[in-house]
């Protein structure tokens, strides 16, 4: 990493993430969802052939796909931001969901920050336009997400 | 045998008058000094008289002394002689060859010093002497290399056991897991690098779209210390 892009990262050090770097964290947590529901599948699908005899890996009817499907984002978001900020994909993109005050989230402020992820999906799109990067779910929830890169971060340049 | 520009007898024939003085005065010593020398010298009234011998014997003994007197050139041209057809002869004679077998080399060597010689040298004055670039640069590297054949050196070296030695060496494992993470590392530090600016590039377009002026506020409302 050259001295410029350092600065720059020391620069962005707890400031509020951009849309970009929110949706690439987000896209990476799809990815990993998705993976997490085919093994559920798969072992599931393996359960169930104890009883039938044959292994069959069917996706559940609706309107149990979308319920099991909202189950399985909140507890992947909920635990993740309520645990300590991160999830897969922020951990990936150097992000935190942290409290406005920079604090960390507690387990149940994770869990109804990703109910209202998952109810309200639309709101992740206000931190376009948010004078302060915030999306609806932080505006109501009083969080937000920041450039946290841990203890690999560069540190300031010295002269 | 005189030495060459130089009028100074040789040595055998100075040895030679000398061994002559030494027997004329012997002789004179005993027969008594020659009448001429007497004549020379003046007979003094206290001097005591000349011993008179029998009268053959004393002509005898002055002959004697004047050839004793006569000795010393007479032995040195005799002693030239004998040496001119001596030295010849001799140096002739002589083989180098059998000289130089008789000598014990090996005892003179062991008697110099060779330490103390050694010891004597001053070697960093030696080495400082020698002009090495001078030496080096008459030395031709591409005459050297074209010189080896470095396929048949190649060929005696039994690559099997070097290949296994220098495998056992290297840890493949912790290699390919440093650069492996290395280059994870980097590429997710490139992406990170990537996002930011592609955030604040969006965010610069979105403000200019919506007239807003002041760059956007992103820190924390961080408490204040003490409250």
């Amino acid at each position: 990493m050259t001295r410029a892009a350092s600065d720059e990262v020391v620069a962005h050090q707890g400031r509020r993430a951009g849309i970009g770097s929110r949706l690439l964290a987000d896209l990476i947590d799809l990815l990993a969802i998705i993976l997490i529901a085919v093994v559920l599948l798969v072992v599931a699908a393996g359960v169930r052939s104890l009883w039938t005899g044959s292994f069959d890996v069917v996706p559940p009817p609706r309107p149990a796909r979308e319920i099991l499907t909202g189950l399985l984002c909140l507890a992947y978001f909920g635990y993740g931001w309520g645990l300590n900020g991160r999830t897969l994909g922020k951990i990936l993109v150097g992000l935190r969901a942290v409290g406005e005050d920079g604090g960390d989230l507690s387990p149940s402020r994770g869990i109804a920050r990703a109910a209202l992820y998952i109810l309200l999906l639309p709101g992740f799109l206000w931190v376009l336009v948010s004078h302060r990067n915030a999306s609806i779910q932080d505006l109501v929830l009083r969080t937000a997400v920041i450039h946290d890169w841990g203890p690999g971060a560069p540190g300031p340049a010295t002269p | 045998m005189t030495a060459k520009g130089s009028d100074t007898p040789p040595v055998a024939v100075q040895a030679a008058g000398l061994v002559a003085d030494g027997l004329a005065s012997a002789l004179a010593r005993f027969v008594g000094p020659l009448e001429d020398d007497r004549a020379d010298a003046g007979a003094t009234p206290s001097s005591p008289a000349p011993r008179k011998l029998p009268g053959r014997a004393a002509e005898a003994g002055r002959g004697a002394a004047r050839r004793a007197a006569q000795a010393p050139s007479a032995a040195s041209g005799l002693l030239e002689a004998v040496l001119s057809r001596i030295v010849p002869v001799v140096v002739r004679s002589v083989d180098p060859e059998e000289i130089v077998a008789r000598v014990d080399v090996q005892a003179v060597v062991d008697r110099v010093d060779v330490q103390g010689v050694v010891g004597r040298l001053d070697l960093n004055e030696i080495v400082a002497r020698v002009d090495l670039d001078r030496a080096l640069d008459s030395v031709d590297p591409n005459r050297l290399i074209d010189r080896v054949d470095l396929n048949e050196v190649v060929e005696r070296v039994d690559m099997g056991p070097v290949a296994r030695e220098a495998l056992e060496g290297i840890d493949m494992g912790e290699l390919i897991r440093e650069s492996t993470a290395s280059i994870g590392q980097d590429t997710v530090e490139a992406v990170r690098v990537r996002a930011m600016r592609f955030d604040d590039g969006l965010a610069r377009v979105v403000d200019r779209v919506l007239r807003r002026s002041r760059p956007r506020d992103t820190g924390l409302e961080r408490p204040e210390a003490g409250s």
